[in-house]
């Protein structure tokens, strides 16, 4: 005889196959949902359904959006001079939480990683490459592309790889500083961050 | 540093233990297979975060238990702490156990104990160190600097990361078998991968010259000879004798990267044939040699044991520099294997703040530790170890 009932089986499976969830969670999660109001649940279903219906990804700069083209590249206030290339859509979200910047996004999709299969082939280099071609009158050309990838050796080789490629086409590259957390004290900065920071130094 | 309580919950063979070992020299004595090593495993896992016997935690929960507990009372030099590892294995027998590490109650990740205290351990393996193969050796290397320093422990894994990375994408150009052609992603990852070999070894070369001045003395002093002993990065890619600065914001590590670069550019072919990196941190090697005798190959086993001994205390001598603390030296086995005049000098080598931990099943040992001190001033504590319990016999 089956544990659970067969629909609360389909629940848990189900949940299970979400990031971060095992089976444990799935099962707790699952008991929970099965025990609110329906109007809770049909809520949360709709939420699932509705989101996953109405978001695509934006065919300009590939982050998730409700409109094609989205609002960070339609929006006229922003610099279309200036492109920073992230690999994750939560990337863009962090760097608009700063309020700091005011150019276009460009999002990967990942970063090249040759083990996992990941070449630059799969990734949104191409799509990136026919935004950099010369402006026209409605779309001006991008001065500057800021490469804000991981650091971590796939994000670091991502960068170089397109710093490779888009130098030749005349554009400014950038990559993003690394660096001490503002606000906090010298001695509370852990050695690998203090040398990056060391090493990152500029005159003033 | 000084351990001056241990406290075992279900750990190996120890249902129970709780001792008080606030003494410069403690030793372990009892028949093999009693639970002497279980005891510095513990210690050596509560200092470091670590096993040196096993990589898997269940391993060390005693048989038919669901979790260890170890607590070490550690007086460092800059204050008392208090450290506590306790697992709790998954009740369905599968997956990894949940391990838990706190120093002073507060919790903190098991690596990051090499932030607060350290320990040196020398078992009969060690021997290898000397005797085995290169591996041995840059693991060392690799362990010591781990120990010193965040920043190697970055870079090192960061570096074993893009090396992976770098071997895929030459193993799939070798399978290819088109030749040598232009890769833009290969270039993009050689660099990644010349960035952190050449801080991996602008370290490792900084080790080395420290290293080799205390192992040199340590070894005429074991050995009683004024052999000259010598201690070398041996690398395809670094020209030897290469100088380095004090490692505080030197830029030597972009020399060393030019160096590479070199290399890999005159190997590029072959690289393309064999499908890996030819040259590297990750193919060097440590050169020990007595006189014109290297020992690797050519040394005798009395020579080999004293190198690896000097080796040992150089270590201790490396990490007290680099943070200040002495590290805890834990000596399992090793004494019975040296003739008496030899273990007498060792003995006399190690620096007197250092807490050391000695094993043996031959209760003759004590005997010369006693020469060693006449006086009992040394401060020393012997336990019998009997089947995972722990007596304290007086001294004959």
């Amino acid at each position: 005889m089956p544990l659970y009932p067969p629909p609360l089986t389909r629940l848990i499976q189900e949940l299970g196959k979400l990031p971060g969830i095992g089976p444990k969670t799935a099962q707790r999660l699952a008991l929970y949902l099965v025990g609110r109001p329906p109007a809770e649940v049909n809520a949360l279903a709709g939420a699932l359904v509705d989101a996953r219906s109405k978001l695509v990804y934006c065919s300009r700069c590939f982050n998730i959006t409700d409109v094609d083209p989205c609002r960070l590249c339609t929006d006229p206030r922003r610099d279309d001079q200036v492109l920073c290339v992230v690999e994750e859509p939560r990337d863009v979200f962090a760097l608009e939480r700063t309020g700091e910047f005011r150019g276009r996004y460009h999002v990967l999709h990942g970063a090249i990683s040759p083990m996992e299969g990941l070449g630059p082939e799969s990734l949104k280099i191409k799509e990136l490459l026919r935004r950099l071609q010369p402006g026209t009158a409605n779309s001006p050309q991008i001065q500057e592309v800021i490469l804000a990838t991981n650091s971590s050796v796939e994000g670091e080789a991502t960068a170089m790889y397109l710093a490779r490629l888009l130098k030749p086409l005349g554009v400014r590259v950038t990559r993003i500083a690394y660096g001490l957390p503002v606000g906090g004290d010298l001695d509370y900065v852990d050695e690998v961050t203090l040398s990056r920071a060391l090493e990152g130094r500029r005159s003033v | 540093m000084r351990v001056r309580e241990v406290q075992l919950e279900d750990f190996r063979n120890y249902p129970q233990l709780h001792v008080a070992c606030d003494a410069r020299r403690v030793v372990l004595l009892g028949e093999n297979g009693q639970g002497k090593t279980n005891l510095l495993e513990a210690i050596y896992l509560g200092l470091t975060g670590s096993s040196f016997r096993t990589a898997r935690d269940r391993e060390m929960i005693r048989w038919g238990q669901s979790g260890y507990r170890v607590r070490l009372e550690v007086e460092r030099e800059d204050g008392p702490a208090e450290v506590t590892i306790a697992t709790q294995a998954h009740a369905d027998g599968g997956g990894a156990s949940r391990r838990q590490v706190r120093v002073n109650a507060t919790a903190v990740a098991a690596r990051e104990l090499r932030g607060f205290f350290s320990a040196v351990v020398f078992t009969p393996d060690t021997l290898f160190l000397i005797k085995g193969g290169p591996q041995e050796r840059r693991q060392f290397l690799d362990e010591l600097l781990s120990q010193a320093s965040s920043y190697y422990r970055h870079h090192l894994q960061r570096y074993q990361r893009v090396l992976a990375q770098r071997n895929h994408i030459l193993q799939q150009a070798a399978a290819a078998g088109a030749g040598r052609a232009r890769s833009q992603l290969l270039e993009t990852f050689t660099d990644v991968f010349l960035e952190s070999a050449a801080r991996l070894w602008e370290r490792r070369l900084w080790a080395v010259s420290h290293l080799a001045k205390a192992a040199a003395q340590a070894y005429q002093q074991i050995a009683g000879s004024s052999e000259p002993f010598t201690l070398a990065y041996e690398s395809e890619a670094v020209p030897a004798a290469t100088p380095v600065a004090e490692v505080e914001n030197s830029q030597d590590w972009v020399t060393l990267r030019h160096w590479l670069e070199r290399r890999l550019e005159a190997v590029a072919d072959l690289e393309w044939r064999r499908g890996m990196t030819l040259v590297g941190p990750q193919r060097d090697d440590l050169r020990v040699m007595s006189g014109r005798v290297d020992l690797r190959t050519f040394g005798s086993q009395g020579q080999q044991r004293s190198a690896v001994l000097a080796l040992k205390l150089a270590e201790v001598c490396f990490l007290e520099q680099q943070t200040g603390r002495w590290p805890v030296f834990l000596l399992d086995d090793v004494l019975s294997e040296l003739d008496p005049d030899r273990r007498q000098r060792f003995l006399r080598t190690i620096p007197s703040p250092t807490q050391v931990w000695i094993t043996t099943a031959e209760p003759e040992l004590l005997r010369t530790l006693q020469a060693d001190d006449p006086k009992g001033g040394l401060d020393d504590l012997v336990l019998r170890v009997t089947d995972g319990r722990m007596e304290f016999p007086r001294m004959e």
